[in-house]
């Protein structure tokens, strides 16, 4: 028991003794994260890209249709609160994507304003900048829906126009009863949301996105932490130290056990540094007895499993090369970037499989039974595998 | 030139399992296993949304086939009492209900508020499904309001009820029958890259592969120089009496593993090129290697300014995950910010994500003098500790 003290607090002072180590270890993943979080939060909250991109039209047709259907573009509320739109000539379009200046070009094809009368199919080309994955994906997809209104709006206007002309109206009463038909319809695809009533639905123990967030990075936090602190306690003990210090009654597993006092004791420290901020911005909104009560759990599940991967894995490269595959990991299936409910079922039973996926539970849905009872007795498991590889190494010995 | 611990370092690499693991194999591992769960996990995502049918209509069960066709969307039909609950319990992302009364009111041209749409505040996509509901719904009120305009010409000539009737019903197949075989207005996307755009098969612009290889290679990178820190105190004194020097020794041992990393390039290239993440050209492969040199002098930089070894294992490790997810190795940041990506040439990824594989150019130039000069002043500095 002595022993134990003693080493715990003989690696607590080497942890303070490589003060600008640890400092280093608080601060960077905490800052990585913050910004990371400021601008996944800014996305999700305004529902759109942080600053407004540039793509281009071409319009190579040049009729009053294809002025009709920019126009319309340029007025979708869902394009401009995303982009600029550039009215230039295929040439000059080319020259500003391949300069990395625009997102993407939308050329309206010549003829297609006299095919799309004729009810022929005429397919809009868009060209996606491949340097720029994400905004060209969203121009792709907004110019999807635009294409079905604007199929909606030219399928009744072809069909005035077709009843009309059959009923051999004159030219220009045809020709004026199309336009007023064109500008009700375009005015009719404006007006598409009126379709909806919104509800909004919320319990009491409802997270908003910003919980949601703030909770997945502070595991997340926690996690690196626990992978990093290993990293500084790390011993380079040979074979004859050890001998020697086994001879002194100084066992591994006490090492271990000391180790394990030293991360949990240091990280809850580095926890209430971090709380502190919180408690203050929000109040007792996300902190409370249990919030406690799930931290300490889930601290020492964290620093029992990466414990447990320190002892078997003896280099130090391999711990940090299978430590940080399992960040990885455990970040993107366990649904810290994105909530598991918008995975594809495969990839959701690869998240069951990483601890993150519980704890993450535990943490937004509360339902600490379900979660205790899946992981419950992991930490003890993780225990018992260190105690069992301490005995054959012993054996080996 | 004498090349004798170049050797003698060649073959102990070459002996030793695990030194060849961490070069060559995984990275390459590592970046194909973490490449399909990302490409994979990403084309496959799913919006889960609830529908509600109240109206039991023609028109609601028209719009929910429709919607089922939607590869983006997963689809629950619940009852409303149970969808209320799976949007509590954030099973799925937000609920649409058909009210009672749908098909009717459409029919006489009222639209308004006839679905219910409920979210909370931890909804992400409702918009997108919004959308494409609104478009579905478009196409039949459309279709409505043509047949309308048209029966209300005609009433003028005086029909009787029963042709007014007929003509409805054939200006509403009409306008309906224009979304046959193919909508009127459709998109053909095409990805550009270099100088021709390429036709897009239905996959997403975005491949993680080049991304996590870049990841993975500069951890590899600085795994592989922890040595200097190791021998530092204890051989490097030793190394400096003899008469080759600190320098020569360094940079051997330095060009040895760069020769590993160059293997496990032109491996990854062939491996990559495989599954069609990339184009086998020069220019790729030349970026690449110039990445790995990159990533050695970084390494033998922050090597020199360590002075323990597992405190340079700790900030490496951090410093690895801080270049990758800030220059985007995992995720292409840079497009969400403007001042991100004027920063972002300031990363090594800039080389292989940035430029689509041009040619050299002389900012890169620059960079690379740059980072070679500073590596340099860092062997230096090694030598005169």
């Amino acid at each position: 028991m002595e022993q134990l003290i003693n080493f715990t607090f003989f690696q607590l002072r080497s942890l303070l003794y490589s003060w600008k180590a640890t400092l280093i270890l608080i601060i960077t993943p905490l800052l990585m994260i913050t910004g990371i979080g400021m601008i996944i939060l800014q996305i999700v909250e305004k529902d759109n890209f942080i600053e407004r991109f540039k793509i281009a039209i071409v319009d190579n047709d040049q009729t009053m249709e294809t002025r009709y259907v920019t126009e319309q573009l340029l007025n979708s509320e869902h394009l401009t609160k995303v982009t600029e739109v550039l009215r230039v000539d295929e040439k000059t379009a080319r020259t500003l994507i391949k300069a990395n200046e625009i997102a993407a070009i939308i050329i309206l094809p010549q003829g297609f304003s006299k095919d799309i009368k004729k009810g022929i199919n005429t397919p809009v080309k868009v060209i996606g900048n491949a340097q720029r994955p994400l905004q060209s994906e969203l121009v792709k997809h907004l110019m999807e829906s635009a294409a079905k209104f604007t199929s909606a709006a030219q399928s009744g206007i072809n069909t005035i126009y077709h009843f009309l002309y059959e009923d051999q109206v004159t030219s220009k009463e045809l020709s004026s009863l199309v336009k007023k038909s064109i500008i009700s319809f375009s005015l009719h695809v404006i007006g598409r949301g009126a379709i909806y009533e919104i509800i909004e639905k919320n319990s009491l123990f409802q997270q908003d996105n910003l919980q949601y967030y703030i909770l997945s990075f502070y595991l997340l936090l926690l996690m690196i932490w626990s992978f990093g602190i290993f990293v500084l306690l790390k011993k380079n003990t040979n074979h004859s130290l050890r001998m020697r210090l086994l001879s002194r009654g100084h066992t591994e597993l006490i090492e271990k056990f000391s180790t394990l006092l030293t991360v949990v004791s240091t990280l809850i420290i580095f926890e209430i540094l971090i709380c502190i901020p919180l408690l203050f911005t929000f109040e007792s909104e996300i902190i409370d007895f249990k919030f406690i009560v799930f931290t300490l759990f889930t601290v020492f599940m964290f620093v029992t499993f990466f414990l447990m991967i320190e002892t078997l894995l003896k280099g130090e490269k391999a711990y940090l090369i299978i430590g940080l595959c399992f960040i990885i990991v455990g970040t993107i299936a366990g649904g810290h970037i994105l909530p598991t409910v918008y995975f594809p079922t495969w990839l959701e039973k690869i998240g069951q499989l990483t601890i993150n996926y519980w704890l993450l539970k535990l943490f937004i849905t509360q339902s600490y039974i379900v979660v205790i009872k899946v992981l419950g007795l992991l930490p003890l498991l993780f225990l018992f595998t260190i105690y069992i590889k301490l005995q054959l190494d012993k054996r080996r010995c | 030139m004498n090349l004798g611990i170049f050797f003698v370092k060649f073959m102990r690499i070459i002996k030793s399992p695990f030194s060849l693991l961490n070069l060559v194999v995984v990275p390459i591992g590592a970046t194909l296993g973490l490449g399909f769960l990302l490409e994979k996990g990403q084309q496959d995502l799913v919006i889960p949304v609830a529908f509600v049918d109240e109206d039991q209509s023609g028109f609601s069960e028209t719009v929910k086939t429709r919607l089922q066709n939607q590869p983006k969307i997963q689809l629950y039909f619940p009852s409303r009492k149970e969808a209320e609950r799976m949007i509590l319990r954030k099973e799925v992302d937000s609920v649409f209900v058909i009210k009672e009364g749908f098909e009717d009111s459409l029919l006489i041209e009222k639209r308004e508020e006839s679905v219910e749409v409920w979210i909370t505040s931890s909804s992400l996509a409702e918009g997108i499904v919004r959308e494409l509901i609104a478009s579905e719904v478009l196409r039949m009120t459309s279709n409505i309001k043509a047949a309308e305009f048209i029966v209300k010409h005609y009433k003028k000539q005086n029909k009787s009820s029963f042709e007014l009737n007929y003509l409805w019903q054939e200006a509403f197949n009409y306008s309906d029958k224009q979304w046959e075989p193919a909508p009127l207005m459709t998109i053909d996307y095409e990805t550009f890259r270099d100088e021709n755009s390429v036709k897009d098969l239905g996959k997403s612009t975005y491949s993680p592969f080049l991304g996590l290889w870049t990841f993975f290679s500069l951890f590899s990178c600085f795994l592989s120089i922890g040595w200097i820190v190791g021998e530092r105190s204890l051989i490097f004194p030793r190394i400096k009496s003899t008469y080759k020097g600190l320098f020569s020794y360094i940079a051997q041992s330095v060009g040895v593993l760069f020769i590993f990393q160059c293997i496990q390039v032109i491996l990854s290239v062939f491996l990559l090129s495989r599954i069609k993440a990339i184009e086998i050209n020069l220019d790729i492969i030349v970026s690449m290697i110039l990445f790995i040199f990159i990533g050695l002098a970084l390494s033998v930089l922050l090597a020199s300014v360590s002075t323990r070894e597992k405190n340079y294992y700790l900030v490496s490790s951090l410093l690895v995950l801080l270049i990758g997810i800030v220059g985007g190795s995992f995720f292409p940041l840079q497009e969400l910010s403007n001042k991100l990506s004027s920063l972002s040439f300031l990363f090594p990824q800039a080389l292989l994500l940035d430029n689509s594989y041009s040619t050299l150019t002389i900012d890169e130039i620059f960079y690379i003098s740059v980072i070679s000069c500073i590596t340099l002043l860092a062997i230096r500095r090694l030598h005169i500790k």
